[in-house]
């Protein structure tokens, strides 16, 4: 297929017609002898390495060719593994430089990338085994990253350069500086959404991991357990207020502002209601196998949960007293932190709600600072976007993310008790859904609009049904 | 400006005997032979043309594709070509349309053993894994009614690893979302019957994606390509959030993609090619089929319609 070729106008001259025959002759010939060597009809050629090689620079596509060369890769590697620690070495590399110049014209070939990690993978299985460390292959590897910060200075977006690389970080332990490099390359160009994604990625497997919380919860105290540190957040979220100002009319740059402010919000119970026969519990946002999280203190069945939903439902137990709970396991040094939900967040704050004659206490909660600064950051941020929608009165961007923005402070202002401040909030955000549908009538605004409707609705007649 | 559709059908019932081509491209692209086929004969389906294929035409297509399938009974790209999964389930969507048969039993069997314990496919015995696989393989054994042969459960689980903040889909974990890789992963969330995931945001998403000139692209700041027409707009479909993009701009930015002699190509003005022509007019089939009058194209199996009613067991995935 072509992509991004313009259409051409003239006929091919006589010249031009007979080179491509010829080359079309050539390239028929050879995947004709290819495939009958293949299939062993004839002997395959003294050199089947120089064939293939000759095959992928004529028909760099045909996946076939790689799969034979790495058959042949595959025989001669566990031979020279034996007693010829220089020549393998000098084989790899070789086929290193093989694929490098390949890509040069096919840098999005799915075939191409394949066989280097294939190749990669050579690499680290014969260090394991070679005895002579004195030409180790992974050394090798580590210059597959200069290959990378070359190829994306070619093409910032590839993304099968961004997925090799971000697989390389998983493959070996080079001290590689990923923060940097992703930085920079949101400096060179505050457009480049694969950088910013790759930084989310990153910034979560640094800091959101059973380690690296346990360590943070011993320096900061509770603040150690939001998913990216409070500093780190701090510095991201300037950096990313920049790139607002300059790209406001890109989509990337705001769903990197709203990942920042989504992970950091709880995940929890904001209501239960008790009925006859019934205990329905509901949740502050949508989630799966929230039933695995809960912990009861007498024996209670489960009657109901959605295979993705914000409820569950509980027979009544006998008990008048009882407690449930839900828990940040870190706190509770139990060592799997995360609960099934939504990528966006999974984060929990410790929640003990205590049931007595049908009636429902909200819980204590010494985690009082993480939920301040949660939401202090997140109204901050809202501030900010009040100030751009001053400058950029017709940007649906900006009106889509401040309403992004409120819909989180009230997720998170639901597990707390603080019912005034929410109302006012309701009415904020409903109000700029208003704003946004008048000059954006898109279904994604009429959407938001309706959300915003309903919420202000059930506020005015308290029904938001919060603990 | 263009405003009605070009007739399609001697461009694509010519395509093979083209030889004069402007590029080598042809003679290149060998090992794509059997999705050629498979988009070529859709887009005649799309065009209502599919029957006037000659009978002989058809029976060497037939012979011809019965020789693409292999010794595990997986499909290469072409005769002789090494088996792969992607091309596995072309071979399976193109007898449909050739409306014959190949050693199914086989074929599902290939695709089962492809199954990784983490559920995720991988393409062929080399091990690459991608969310297109896990199309292929709940695509090709639910048309096949062979689902039992492979861990539904597992092989969502692993498509919603691939579900990125943003609110879709990449092709890998941790691999950015991508407009082709939303078709793959929705449509095999919907297959594993387990949409659990946030359909608003998705949408929200592809909302983005509609540029100035009514096309979409496929990421964030990139240009838009007419056969990100088809991968999202299906899934809206799938969704049943159409209207979350201006169907009217998107409809009309695929007619300026054609060309008078023929062919559809990924922007305006640029070269025509099969691929872009098969997945413009499917798009147009979903979005204004009647006004074109072209045989509606399923979202989810990227088949006509027509042949998929005829099948009983997959009467329950047609949206």
């Amino acid at each position: 297929m072509m992509h991004g070729t313009v259409k051409r106008k003239e006929e091919l001259t006589p010249v031009e017609k007979q080179a491509r025959d010829q080359k079309a002759a050539k390239v028929l010939e050879m995947t004709d002898y290819f495939f009958k060597v293949r299939k062993g009809e004839v002997a395959a050629p003294d050199d089947p390495l120089a064939f293939t090689e000759l095959m992928a620079q004529l028909c760099t596509e045909i996946a076939t060719i790689y799969n034979y060369r790495r058959e042949i890769l595959e025989k001669q590697i566990a031979q020279l593994k034996e007693n010829d620690a220089a020549s393998l070495s000098k084989l790899i590399q070789k086929e290193f430089q093989l694929i490098t110049i390949l890509l040069k014209k096919h840098p999005k070939s799915y075939t191409l990338w394949t066989h280097r990690q294939w190749t990669v993978l050579q690499s680290i299985e014969i260090d394991k085994v070679l005895k002579e460390k004195e030409l180790p292959l992974i050394q090798s590897v580590q210059t597959e990253y200069l290959l990378c910060v070359k190829m994306l200075q070619m093409d910032e977006r590839n993304f099968h350069v961004w997925n090799y690389r971000n697989w390389l970080n998983s493959v070996t332990n080079f001290a590689n500086d990923e923060d940097k490099f992703l930085k920079q390359k949101i400096e060179q160009n505050f457009s480049n959404f694969s950088a910013y994604h790759f930084r989310s990625k990153y910034l979560l497997k640094i800091h959101n991991n059973n380690d690296s919380l346990k360590a943070r919860v011993i320096t900061e105290g509770n603040l150690g357990i939001i998913p990216i540190p409070k500093n780190i957040l701090e510095e991201e979220l300037e950096l990313i207020s920049q790139a607002i100002y300059i790209q406001p009319k890109e989509h990337g740059v705001w769903l990197y502002q709203r990942w920042l402010i989504g992970v950091i919000q709880p995940f929890g119970i904001r209501n239960i209601i008790i009925t006859n026969d019934k205990v329905e519990i509901y949740f502050n946002k949508k989630a799966q196998k929230i039933s695995n999280h809960l912990v009861f203190s007498c024996p209670i069945e489960l009657l109901n949960e959605e295979q993705f939903g914000d409820k569950i439902i509980y027979k009544k137990p006998e008990q008048d007293h009882f407690l449930v709970s839900l828990n940040n396991r870190i706190l509770q040094q139990i060592d799997d932190p995360y609960i099934d939900q939504d990528t966006s967040s999974r984060f929990v704050l410790n929640q003990q709600i205590t049931i007595t004659e049908n009636k429902v206490y909200g819980v204590a909660n010494d985690l009082n600072d993480v939920y301040e600064f949660v939401i202090q950051t997140t109204k901050q941020k809202i501030e900010f976007l009040k100030e751009v929608i001053k400058e950029e009165a017709n940007n649906h961007f900006a009106y889509i993310q401040i309403l992004y923005l409120y819909r989180y402070l009230v997720s998170t202002l639901s597990l707390t008790k603080k019912i005034d401040d929410l109302k006012s909030i309701i009415d904020e955000a409903f109000d700029y859904s208003q704003k946004l549908v008048k000059f954006n009538q898109s279904q994604v605004s009429l959407y938001l609009n309706n959300q915003w409707k309903e919420s202000y609705e059930e506020a005015l007649q308290q029904k938001g049904g919060w603990l | 400006m263009q405003s009605q559709l070009v007739y399609h059908g001697d461009y694509l019932l010519s395509l093979d005997k083209s030889k004069d081509l402007d590029s080598i491209g042809y003679y290149l692209s060998e090992h794509l032979r059997i999705a050629g086929g498979y988009w070529t004969l859709n887009a005649l389906a799309c065009v209502r043309r599919l029957y006037d294929i000659p009978q002989e035409k058809k029976g060497n297509l037939i012979e011809w594709l019965k020789g693409c399938q292999n010794a595990d009974g997986g499909f290469g790209g072409n005769t002789n070509h090494d088996s792969h999964i992607t091309n596995t389930h072309y071979g399976i969507l193109l007898s449909f349309l050739l409306d014959t048969e190949v050693n199914y039993d086989a074929a599902a069997n290939y695709i089962a053993q492809r199954q990784k314990p983490d559920g995720s496919f991988e393409g062929d015995k080399w091990g690459e894994v991608d969310t297109r696989f896990s199309y292929c393989a709940l695509s090709s054994l639910t048309l096949l009614n062979k689902r039992h042969l492979i861990d539904i459960q597992k092989a969502a689980a692993f498509v919603k690893e691939c579900r990125n903040y943003d609110g879709s889909f990449g092709g890998i974990p941790d691999a950015e979302s991508h407009g082709a890789y939303v078709f793959c992963c929705v449509g095999t969330l919907f297959l594993c019957e387990e949409m659990t995931f946030n359909i608003d945001e998705l949408a929200m998403w592809i909302h983005e994606r509609q540029t100035n000139k009514g096309g979409l692209n496929g990421r964030p700041e990139k240009l838009a390509d007419v056969c990100y027409s088809w991968w999202m707009y299906s899934a809206l479909c799938i969704i049943k959030r159409e209207n979350w993009i201006n169907q009217k701009s998107l409809e009309n930015y695929i007619i300026q993609c054609q060309d008078f002699d023929g062919g559809i190509a990924d922007r305006p003005g640029n070269q025509v090619d099969v691929f872009h022509t098969f997945f413009g007019l499917a798009a147009l089939s979903l979005i204004n089929g009647e006004a074109y009058n072209l045989e509606p194209i399923d979202p989810v199996f990227a088949l006509p319609r027509s042949i998929l009613l005829k099948k009983e067991h997959v009467n329950k995935y047609l949206v």
